[in-house]
């Protein structure tokens, strides 16, 4: 069979009245090798696990490759979900477990900082920095604050910068990131805050240097 | 309490994951430390500058990368029946 006549086939077959039904009875079909079930749920979820092997991973093709791991590993291991959690909480499990493989793959450090952070006692940092919360600059129309916010989430740890990406920008809970990682609250909690001294420090080094070339024009 | 162990607490005050007596800690002291403060407005700042750059980057999964993941399950489903 050809790949177009199986999308077409797939896509002629599936019947429409799935897309109405709950997850969870989505869930329970799939279990029972309902592909067309599992299918929904794929569809239904799919952009949320590209969208987050954009931010981990940083470029489409890894992204594309971590969506189609994903679900590949989550259809196999269906039949294990007990549902105690929700469905995408588990999907995000498998997907940074996928992310986490990929960045050891290339190298990527996944705890150690490649540079000096700010908890190590750089105190003297916190309290030379100035206030740029109000600076005009201090927003996303400004290009350069976009492409700095990217570079330093990027230069982030991959374990940090995947707990940053869970708790800041998805909203999951401390507590769902813990058992999604298998790491401890206070764990958690405290990478959340390196994650964000670090980029904070990144930020204000930025509009330290602004106010000086400011000072001096 | 040094200021070093506030800056942990002032990141949980910004998520709202402390207790009253936490709570009220931390305000006195961001009244007393001008450099708290700033700290505080920064780092919320921070937060809120990367959530809203993150969540407007939010893109539709292409078609083709799509279709790839449907036809890889197809496979599956194919080489299951024997």
């Amino acid at each position: 069979m050809l790949h177009s006549d199986i999308i077409n086939d797939m896509q002629n077959n599936q019947p429409k009245a799935l897309a109405l039904l709950k997850e969870n009875e989505l869930i329970e079909r799939a279990k029972n090798r309902d592909h067309a079930a599992f299918e929904e749920l794929v569809k239904r979820n799919q952009a949320k696990i590209y969208n987050l092997g954009l931010k981990l991973l940083g470029n489409k093709e890894d992204a594309a490759d971590l969506l189609q791991e994903t679900f590949i590993n989550a259809y196999y291991a269906l039949p294990k979900f007990e549902g105690k959690s929700a469905f995408s909480t588990w999907l995000y499990r498998i997907a940074t477990n996928n992310a986490f493989m990929k960045m050891r793959k290339k190298k990527i450090p996944l705890v150690r900082f490649e540079t000096q952070t700010s908890d190590s006692g750089k105190l003297e940092f916190y309290h030379n920095a100035p206030d740029w919360s109000n600076d005009p600059g201090a927003h996303l129309r400004n290009q350069e604050l976009k492409l700095l916010i990217e570079k330093s989430v990027d230069a982030l740890p991959g374990k940090y910068k995947t707990i940053f990406v869970l708790h800041d920008i998805e909203g999951f809970s401390t507590e769902e990131i813990s058992k999604m990682l298998n790491l401890s609250v206070p764990a958690v909690k405290s990478r959340v805050h390196r994650s964000r001294m670090f980029l904070r420090d990144k930020l204000s080094s930025y509009f330290q240097t602004d106010l000086k070339q400011g000072a001096n024009l | 309490m040094k200021c070093e162990k506030y800056l942990e607490l002032i990141s949980l005050y910004i998520d709202r994951d402390l207790d009253q007596d936490e709570v009220d800690l931390v305000e006195e002291h961001l009244c007393l430390c001008e450099n708290c403060m700033i700290f505080f407005r920064t780092l919320k700042k921070t937060v809120a500058l990367s959530r809203v750059y993150y969540r407007k980057k939010y893109c539709r999964v292409p078609k083709n990368v799509s279709e790839r993941v449907f036809y890889q399950l197809r496979v599956i489903y194919e080489k299951e029946k024997f």
